[in-house]
């Protein structure tokens, strides 16, 4: 069901991008563009939903009913509920884009591992997935899996004074931390969600380039595209959090301040939203 | 930074699941080949030597399992067994206990095929395009690259070697300079060994063709077209050549002209290679049956074993030894009517 569904068509409209252009790096790429660009419209939904319950945290009443019901979970529950109804928030409208991309994002995954057939076990379940009807098994197999200075099918290294610099990897590392801190919104004071944003923005970039590190080069191409389109989609929707990267200017007070023992996002309003 | 143990956990399963899903494949068909009392095969993280008649382990490389992955074929010289792992490294292990004498660093990829022994020279074929020629103690001696992978083993005549690539070509190599003497395009990738007999290659694309190449004047001598794509090496006797197909086909043609002599079903991808008994032929298909025919295509019997059979059986004294894919025992040991023997599954350690 999932290989009829999700990777036979991957695999294939992967093959036909790579059929007209021979390069598969350049299939990576376009492939990974494309599919982003298909997902788009959830994205830009999972965003707008995201804003609206990051605005809802700064709102006045919703901190008040934080601190007034800290110790009745069920009366907090109760009163968050009348505001996300009267505010017209729906609270599982970030989760469900997220979860019908989930698929589609480890499909590409998939495909492109799955493309890339570096063992006969491999190759054969490629052929499978294959459709005579769009494809010429005799033309396109094998690949070709030179891209720039990279072999695709293998972990990527440039040799430097008889160094092997993995220069993608290291690329993987960059991409994925601009992407986080760009994509993370400013917190609030102890924001728990904040804090597990900033976790993860210390934690993926070496988790991603580590396997960049030790697998086929073409998923750290792959993993490179995705972040660099993810940070222009995100720019292009004028999302992008550039106070997490440049240097901070200094601020006025803020309004309220901020809990003892606690770091502040730079540059927040405590103002609610209009 | 205080963290939950919500938030750790989510972070310990999301790197759990890119790991597993960026892990570099380590699936393969297992390689198989008999010398005399001996069977060696390998398969995961073992290379196995054990014995034909019972099915008992003589030794292991590597005496303990380490994060090599074996799949091609070991390659048999006369004290030592040559075999490559998927970490690019190339062994030359001792033929009687299984301890390693040397290792050959130089390949740019894993290694998929079996090499192949002429004289004083190791002929090794990588998946980085390059056949290597090493000397008995590993030492290289020249390379030849071809256009794509090797994943098939070479073959000689004592002076040159005839070697198929994924390039869809059939290369003619001088085994002593390692220099191209000619080359074919065969049209469509070779994935599976072809065969030499009497000057004549077969080899099975991945186009679904078996084409015979004469190698003294390099013509295609004429081509058949199978049902399927053929991930299997031919096996000749008596003027016929048997070989098998992914759509489920066996076949047996006429080796001067390709005339089919017969082809019969076999429920499932026939794949690897065949072998000869006194009696008949024996394939093996992807679905767990090694299926016998006579030589005249009458199905004899079957056995049917749990998991895949992606690699072709071996016969040896009177024993049909086959290796399986995902099963719960890597060999089993038949007699020539299809009874299990014995069945062999390396020992955890």
């Amino acid at each position: 069901m999932w290989e009829s569904l999700i990777i036979t068509p991957f695999v294939n409209v992967l093959l036909l991008i790579y059929n007209l252009f021979g390069n598969f790096g350049i299939a990576i790429i376009l492939f990974t563009i494309l599919i982003r660009l298909i997902t788009m419209p959830l994205t830009s939904r999972q965003m707008k939903a995201s804003q609206k319950m990051q605005e809802l945290q700064k709102d006045e009443e919703w901190i008040e009913i934080q601190k007034k019901y800290k110790n009745d979970r069920e009366k907090l529950s109760q009163e968050q509920m009348r505001i996300y109804k009267e505010k017209g928030i729906n609270p599982f409208a970030s989760c469900l884009p997220t979860l019908i991309q989930l698929p589609i994002i480890i499909g590409l995954y998939q495909s492109l591992v799955q493309a890339m057939a570096a063992s006969p076990l491999d190759l054969l379940k490629l052929t499978r997935f294959i459709s005579p009807t769009l494809l010429n098994v005799n033309q396109i197999i094998p690949l070709n899996s030179k891209f720039l200075w990279m072999d695709l099918g293998q972990p990527e290294r440039v040799n430097i004074f008889g160094i092997g610099i993995p220069i993608l990897a290291i690329i993987v590392v960059v991409t994925t931390y601009l992407q986080g801190k760009l994509m993370q919104p400013p917190a609030n004071p102890g924001d728990q969600s904040a804090a597990m944003g900033n976790m993860m923005n210390i934690y993926m970039p070496f988790l991603m380039g580590w396997i960049a590190l030790t697998t086929a080069s073409g998923l750290a191409l792959y993993f490179v595209v995705s972040n660099v389109v993810g940070i222009i989609q995100y720019g292009a929707m004028g999302k992008l959090n550039w106070s997490n990267i440049l240097p901070k200017r200094k601020q006025p007070a803020p309004a309220v301040a901020a809990l003892p023992g606690k770091s502040g996002g730079g540059g927040k309003s405590t103002k609610s939203p209009k | 930074m205080k963290l939950s143990k919500k938030t750790l956990f989510s972070l310990l399963a999301l790197s759990l699941m890119l790991t597993a899903c960026g892990a570099p494949s380590m699936a393969g068909m297992p390689g198989l080949v008999v010398d005399g009392d001996t069977v060696y095969t390998s398969y995961g993280t073992d290379v196995s030597a054990v014995r034909v008649q019972d099915g008992v382990m003589v030794w292991r490389f590597p005496a303990a399992p380490d994060a090599r992955f074996f799949f091609a074929q070991p390659e048999i010289a006369e004290n030592l067994i040559v075999v490559g792992d998927y970490s690019n490294v190339l062994y030359g292990v001792d033929r009687g206990n299984g301890q390693e004498k040397w290792a050959f660093k130089g390949s740019a990829s894993r290694w998929v095929s079996s090499a192949l022994v002429v004289g004083d020279t190791v002929l090794a074929p990588s998946s980085d395009g390059n056949l290597y020629a090493l000397d008995m103690n590993g030492t290289q001696k020249w390379l030849f690259a071809a256009g794509h992978a090797f994943w098939t083993k070479p073959l000689s005549d004592g002076r040159v070697i005839y070697a198929a690539s994924l390039d869809h070509k059939l290369y003619a190599i001088d085994l002593s300079t390692g220099k191209e003497k000619w080359q074919v395009d065969l049209g469509s990738a070779i994935v599976r060994t072809p065969l030499l007999d009497q000057g004549v290659i077969y080899a099975g694309t991945l186009g679904g063709e078996l084409i015979a190449v004469e190698t003294t004047s390099q013509k295609i001598l004429w081509r058949f077209k199978a049902e399927g794509a053929i991930w299997f090496t031919p096996a000749i006797q008596d003027g016929v050549v048997y070989f098998g197909d992914v759509a489920g086909k066996m076949y047996a043609v006429k080796a001067d002209n390709a005339e089919v002599v017969w082809k019969v079903e076999a429920g499932s991808a026939v794949m690897g290679g065949a072998a000869f008994t006194p009696d008949g032929v024996i394939f093996c298909a992807e679905n767990g049956n090694v299926i016998a025919t006579s030589f005249t295509g009458e199905k004899m019997w079957f056995y049917s074993v749990p998991g895949k059979l992606y690699t072709g059986p071996v016969v040896a004294n009177d024993r049909i030894i086959v290796a399986v894919t995902e099963g719960e025992t890597l060999l089993v040991g038949l007699d020539f009517r299809g009874g299990k023997q014995w069945s062999f599954l390396p020992p955890k350690q």
